[in-house]
């Protein structure tokens, strides 16, 4: 009964992963979209530059993807079989909460500073790189916690 | 390693020459001119107001752009992807010449072709009116007179509509006044739909009111549109005009489309006008009296004594080149060769260089392009990269930014080459996954796989972040040895590294087995910060000033903790590549070996790649960028400089060559 328990859990931790990380970078991606959709309709030139604002917030998603991968490659979903107890169950879990949260929350703190990028581009094009840094300074955290998140489920199958 | 060297210059010519000095100066493009500020109101010293001049040519210049967007509305162009990487078109000085006289005539046509266009959209909404008017008109055709008509001199008419759906008998039935009484007059349905009908009534004048009455109470409504014509005749008038707006919509179109060979032209003009109007603007920057002019400006050493040859030999003027004084504000242009010429725009995009600075392209160069390479991380990415960069290099010949950014993409390219195969990663594990079609290659990596050993690559990371760390630091102990301040170099910076050098004995005694390094790398350690303590606060007059400053400063460690940890990004990224691109394999593959599996692997393969090389490219060239911004030139690099931009023909479309004129 426990040793299901652990799997379960551990399929838990990969969903929260995939998801809030993906519902984060949903949200962002959509809010800087959204702002550069306006711009583009006046001139469709800067498309490009806005383009990379648009792609900043996306990249938590995919902090939570691999996230979520590693767990389903740990515990046997992906590749080869292998048993969970109840405790690595739970260290999955606790070990997706990080980038699951962290990402989620990141992303769309990250879109908001990459909206205000986005009215600096329309101004002063030439400035864009400025916009781009200061949404980067976001996406470390995001880092952060996937880095924290990944550690921990590379190393849990050794509990 | 360098910034260009700038010089003074001042040209004092006869006012008759001005334009053609401004001419030469512009085709040389080397001159960044200063504007001339007359603060000490000096008189008979004036500038030129060249506006309405510049004010003409950008309305032209709109008018030349809009046209172009006509063009490629009635005429598109076909264009490649690739196009945009491609150089201006070299024009010689005959063509430039025969185009320049034209000038005048090209930008009378781009005027023409918009109103050709006014008249072709104005010809449309006619067009439309037209036809909604005659399709309204359509449901009263049967009707023979005019829907204003009301009767004869003994008779009135009633046309109108009433709601719902009528036949004869029943409005018959509804005009009498009583069950008994029948009303003489001529009844006629001209329409009857479901919500409305039209109708035609003739009656005796006499009993024009008793109708009026029964037609008020069954919701008799004059026809919408009154007309002085029968409709039907109406209609086919419609037709006929339509019919003719058709048609010269068709003419003025195939006029515009027959004017697809003035792209080229246009594209000039618009060249031409922005030469012209950088040339009036750099005019205004110009002091001049009554018989002279004077330019001032920067000019690069190297080019000042040509320059001034060449002016000498062609008009009469004073040419004097000086060294810039102190509180002279020189702009700054870098000189760089290969590596690092290609990253120029990167720090000047952050900021230029401040007269105090040193050019910081030659040391970023190393880090950003390992930096990068670590970051994307995957072989297979850096083999596209460099291979598509090096293509577009050799065979649309880009220049200016564009040739730059592909010569940077294509090192940043090889250095990925190399990162992915010594993490032997080449598009993630795909060529483990080949082993589905028969032969088992497998490209073991060179050193270590990070996935395997993620530790180990953390600890890279940081190691490297540090390496670039302490040569940030030691630029700007160069910078401050340099400039004297041998002291300062040694208590600001020596002392942080006898303090980095002992918390590296401390850490690396944990690893090899040397005894007691531990114990020698807190003395080292302690040494460096009792220097720091001692010496930080020296500015402060006071003595607790001194001591706060002291301890202050060895705060400062922390920052150089959270630096170094900002250099774990390199890990997490390097990381991210090659997992995801396994995971693309791995979902590609699941279809097995069958027919439907082998063309779902290859569609897998391709549209995951595609999406995790861009996503990862991206994501390696942000954060390589601000490691260098935030985490490098914070220990060295001051900035403030002002771009080097010298008046030049900057043209978008032709390339012209040297001796072309533009008056």
């Amino acid at each position: 009964m426990f040793n299901q328990m652990g799997i379960l859990l551990a399929i838990a931790g990969a969903v929260l992963a995939a998801l809030l990380a993906c519902i984060g970078s949903a949200k962002g991606v959509g809010m800087v979209s959204e702002a550069s959709a306006a711009v583009v309709i006046e001139d469709p030139s800067k498309f490009a530059k806005l383009l990379i604002l648009q792609l900043l917030p996306g990249t938590q998603g995919l902090y939570g993807f691999v996230v979520a991968v590693m767990i389903l490659n740990g515990i046997g979903i992906l590749g080869t079989a292998q048993d969970v107890s109840f405790t690595q169950g739970v260290g999955y879990l606790v070990a997706s909460l990080p980038v699951a949260i962290g990402g989620w929350i990141s992303a769309v703190a990250q879109a908001r500073v990459a909206v205000t990028g986005v009215s600096i581009v329309s101004k002063s094009p030439n400035q864009s790189s400025k916009a781009i840094i200061s949404a980067t300074l976001v996406e470390f955290y995001a880092l952060l916690s996937f880095i924290i998140s990944f550690l921990m489920v590379m190393n849990i199958n050794k509990i | 390693m360098a910034k260009v060297s700038m010089k003074h210059i001042e040209i004092i010519a006869l006012l008759t020459d001005g334009k053609s000095v401004v001419e030469l100066l512009q085709r040389r493009g080397i001159v960044d001119l200063t504007q001339y500020e007359n603060t000490e109101q000096q008189k008979g010293i004036d500038t030129f107001d060249t506006s309405q001049s510049i004010q003409l040519f950008e309305r032209n210049s709109t008018t030349v752009q809009q046209s172009l967007a006509i063009l490629d509305e009635y005429a598109p162009e076909k264009k490649s992807l690739l196009t945009s990487f491609e150089p201006r078109t070299p024009i010689s000085t005959q063509e430039f010449e025969e185009l320049a006289e034209k000038a005048d005539q090209i930008i009378h046509n781009a005027y023409e072709l918009q109103r050709i266009h006014q008249k072709i959209s104005e010809n449309r909404a006619n067009l439309k009116a037209r036809i909604q008017y005659a399709e309204s008109l359509e449901s009263w055709r049967t009707l023979e007179v005019a829907t204003k008509f009301k009767g004869t001199a003994l008779t009135t008419a009633f046309i109108g509509t009433l709601p719902g759906e009528w036949d004869r008998e029943q409005l018959l039935e509804s005009l009498k006044p009583d069950p008994n009484t029948d009303i003489p007059a001529e009844v006629e349905i001209v329409f009857s739909f479901r919500e409305q009908s039209g109708i035609f009534i003739l009656c005796h004048q006499d009993y024009k009111q008793l109708c009026t009455q029964a037609l008020r109470k069954i919701g008799f409504a004059q026809p919408l549109i009154l007309t002085d014509k029968p409709p039907s005749d109406l209609i086919e008038e419609y037709r006929r005009t339509a019919d003719e707006l058709e048609k010269e919509i068709k003419r003025l179109t195939s006029h515009i489309q027959n004017r697809a060979d003035m792209r080229r032209q246009l594209l000039f003009a618009l060249d031409y006008l922005s030469m012209r109007a950088d040339k009036y603007r750099a005019l205004q920057d110009i002091a001049i009296t009554r018989q002279t002019m004077i330019i001032k400006g920067y000019i690069p050493a190297e080019s000042a004594d040509p320059l001034a040859q060449e002016l000498n030999e062609k008009y009469i003027l004073n040419v004097t080149v000086t060294e810039p004084d102190e509180e002279d504000d020189p702009p700054v242009a870098f000189k760089n060769s290969m590596p690092a010429a290609a990253l120029e725009d990167i720090t000047s995009s952050y900021n230029m260089p401040s007269k105090t600075d040193v050019d910081p392209n030659p040391v970023m160069s190393f880090f950003y392009y390992l930096f990068f390479g670590l970051m994307l991380s995957d072989a297979g990415y850096g083999v596209l990269m460099a291979l598509a960069c090096g293509l577009i290099l050799k065979f649309k010949k880009p220049e200016g930014n564009m040739k730059r950014n592909m010569q940077k993409f294509m090192l940043c390219g090889l250095s990925t080459v190399f990162w992915g195969s010594l993490f032997g990663s080449w598009f993630g594990s795909f060529v483990l996954k080949v082993g589905l079609f028969g032969q088992e290659i497998s490209l073991s990596p060179l050193w270590f796989d990070p996935v395997a050993d993620p530790m180990k690559l953390l600890i890279l990371s940081f190691v490297l972040g540090f390496v670039q760390i302490v040569v940030g630091l030691g630029v700007k102990f160069y910078m401050l040895w340099s400039n004297g301040d041998r002291l300062g170099a040694i208590f600001d910076i020596g002392f942080w590294w006898v303090v980095f050098a002992g918390i590296v004995m401390v850490l690396a005694s944990s690893m090899v087995s040397v005894p007691s390094l531990d114990t020698v790398g807190v003395v080292v350690a302690v040494t460096g910060a009792a220097g720091l303590l001692l010496t930080q606060g020296r500015s402060s007059p006071s003595i607790p000033g001194k001591i706060l400053g002291g301890l202050g400063s060895l705060y400062g460690i922390t920052g150089y903790f959270s630096d170094i940890l900002s250099y774990c990004r390199l890990m997490a990224l390097g990381l991210v590549t090659g997992i995801i691109g396994t995971v693309v394999n791995t979902i590609g593959s699941m279809g097995g070996k069958g027919i439907t599996g082998i063309p779902l692997f290859i569609i897998v393969f391709i549209a995951g790649h595609a999406i995790n090389l861009s996503i990862n490219a991206l994501g390696a060239y942000v954060h390589c960028n601000r490691l260098q911004y935030v985490e490098f030139f914070s220990k060295f690099y001051e900035g403030g400089g002002r771009l080097y931009s010298p008046l030049k023909v900057n043209t978008k479309h032709y390339k012209f060559k040297e001796e072309n004129t533009n008056v």
